[in-house]
Order: C-alpha cells, then sequence, then structure tokens
C-alpha cells in the first residue's frame, strides 16, 4: 500500500500552520459507514480538517472560506508527491491531475463563491486587465462573498485517487458550456475541457455544485 | 515576477521564466506583453522553454495577448511547444492559432 504516514505527517503539517485538524483512525473499511454521517458528528461546521484513516485508504475532507482560499492549493501536493513517488502515477499524469484540480477550484471560487460570469472577461479595462479580474479582486475583500465556503476532498484508495471540490453557490448546467467548446477564442470552457481530459472520469452533483473526478493509480 | 524581453531582428521574445498557472505569473506576462506592444512591437514570440505547466488562466492570458495583436494585425507565435504544454495547446486547437517559431 502507501507510505500512509508519511503522507499523514504531510497533511498534518500543512494543516497546522493554519487550521485546525483531527485524524481518525478507523480499524475497519470506511465504505461500511457513511461518511456524512462521521462529519456531522465528528466534525464541528468551524473546524477546518478531518482525515480519516482506514484500511482502505484515506480520506481528507476540508472546508474553508474564500478568504482563506489560497490555503486550499498547497494540500493536493502531498498526495500527488507520494504518489509520484510510490510510482502509483508518473509525474506526468500528477501534473495533469495538479491542473483539473486547480481548474476545479478556481470554478468553485469564482463562479460559485464569487458569481462571476465568463463573460466579463472580454471586458478590458484601459490598463489591459479584465473586468472579470478586476472583479474578482474587489470581491475577494467584501464579507458577502470571501465567508462563503469551500470544501475540498482527497481519497486515496489503493487502485484509485479520488478528488472533490464543493461550493454553495447557485450550480451550473455544464450543457450550457460543452456547446461552446469547438470555439478556440472564447471566453471561458477551456478549464472543464481540461478536468475531463487530464482525468478518468469526471461528474458533477445534480445541482453542480460539485465535481468530482477520479484518477485510476498503476497497480 | 518579471519575465525578460529581448530583441532579435524584427521579432521581440518574451522569455516566460515561470509555469503559467498562477496570477503573479499571468500578471507578469500581461505586462511584458504590454510594454512590448504598446512599444510598437508587433511580431511577439512566447517563449515557453522553461514553462512545465499551464492551466486555464494562463491560456487566458496568451489568448488576451493574441488578440490584442490580431486586432492590430500583429502576429504572436510560440517556441518551442514541448511536454505538457504542447499537449495542452493540441488539446485546446491553440496550435492552430499561433504558429511555432523555428528561429
Amino acid at each position: 500500500m502507501f507510505a500512509n504516514d508519511i503522507l499523514l505527517q504531510e497533511v498534518m503539517s500543512i494543516a497546522s500552520k493554519f487550521c485546525e485538524a483531527q485524524v481518525l483512525e478507523l480499524p475497519y473499511d470506511f465504505a461500511d459507514l457513511n461518511l456524512e454521517d462521521l462529519y456531522r458528528q465528528r466534525l464541528d461546521s468551524k473546524k477546518a480538517l478531518l482525515i480519516t484513516k482506514s484500511t482502505k485508504g484515506i480520506y481528507c475532507r476540508a472546508r474553508f472560506e474564500v478568504r482563506e482560499a489560497a490555503k486550499l492549493i498547497p494540500f493536493s501536493l502531498p498526495f500527488l508527491d507520494l504518489l509520484v513517488a510510490e510510482k502509483k502515477l508518473s509525474k506526468k499524469a500528477a501534473d495533469k491531475l495538479q491542473v483539473a484540480f486547480d481548474e476545479a477550484f478556481a470554478n468553485a471560487l469564482e463562479h460559485g463563491a464569487l458569481e462571476l460570469n465568463s463573460n466579463l472577461r472580454t471586458q478590458v479595462q484601459e490598463d489591459g486587465t479584465s473586468v472579470y479580474e478586476a472583479l474578482k479582486k474587489s470581491r475577494m475583500q467584501e464579507e458577502k462573498y470571501n465567508a462563503r465556503p469551500i470544501w475540498i476532498s482527497f481519497n486515496l484508495q489503493s487502485a484509485k485517487f479520488v478528488i472533490s471540490v464543493r461550493d454553495a453557490g447557485y450550480g451550473f448546467n455544464e450543457q450550457n458550456i460543452s456547446s461552446t467548446f469547438q470555439e478556440i477564442e472564447k471566453p471561458s470552457g477551456r478549464g472543464l475541457m481540461l478536468m475531463r481530459k487530464f482525468t478518468d472520469r469526471l461528474y458533477y452533483n445534480k445541482k453542480g455544485t460539485k465535481v468530482t473526478f477520479v484518477k485510476e493509480l498503476v497497480r | 515576477m518579471e519575465f525578460p524581453v529581448t530583441d532579435s531582428g524584427d521579432k521581440t521574445y518574451i522569455n516566460i521564466t515561470a509555469d503559467l498557472d498562477s496570477e503573479v505569473a499571468g500578471e507578469a506576462l500581461r505586462k511584458a506583453f504590454n510594454d512590448s506592444f504598446d512599444s510598437g512591437k508587433r511580431t511577439v514570440v512566447l517563449d515557453l522553454s522553461s514553462v512545465q505547466i499551464i492551466n486555464s488562466y494562463g491560456i487566458g492570458k496568451v489568448l488576451m495577448c493574441y488578440k490584442r495583436m490580431k486586432a492590430e494585425n500583429g502576429i504572436l507565435m510560440v517556441k518551442p511547444l514541448q511536454g505538457f504544454v504542447k499537449e495542452t495547446f493540441e488539446l485546446l486547437m491553440l496550435d492552430k492559432l499561433l504558429p511555432v517559431d523555428n528561429d
């Protein structure tokens, strides 16, 4: 299996710099229990990170507010580094997975939490920056937006690595984006295409607020 | 972060020395490109040899440069296309938009 303890140390090391973290060790396969119930029972809504270690693997879930957005990215790195070191994933595949995670996170942050419309990317200000970026910076400073939550989870098992990113926004319909995939110069949709191509499986919840993608690992 | 810019003949080269996956790198590209464009350069080459990773944010920045150049009948090129960046460009059909500079 994996060097789980090393991975746990890495994740806890990142977490301890800025949030409270709990580790639960389960002696059984956690597929047998309802993780949502477990998290409701054990994870205070304000507590940021919960890691569940069982015979099946490691499940790590973190809740952040938008104002702490930059801190979310490093959480993926220990998982990816370990998978490459254990030869469960090539460096190229790990880079692709990192990009897929970045895209999912950017969507949750910019569209889910900050409610930015991609069409604003084509409107350019005098200094060359887009209205989209200016509005993003502005909304990141407003409590109405920057207190909104984003959840990420990493589920590392022997045969696969599953990543989920969820926001509390209004959701979206992927079909509305897919229709523009053929337009090279379009203002949006590239992130979705990269996510689909760089992972083995990708799916959304019904509302369109949570994306989950799966990467099969080398056996 | 700043990207070095050099002129060679009628071409201006922007040497992108970081991955194009962050606001910092995107801002550096925007500044380097705008400075060149505003000083009248109309054939600009983005040197991607040091770029290991590019995401949709970085691609968006490259496309902004492309569109500005296109509007003034200029040319935006890239060099070289290799590895992950090449694969990403081909996936998104950007290799059809941005010619490769072989000089």
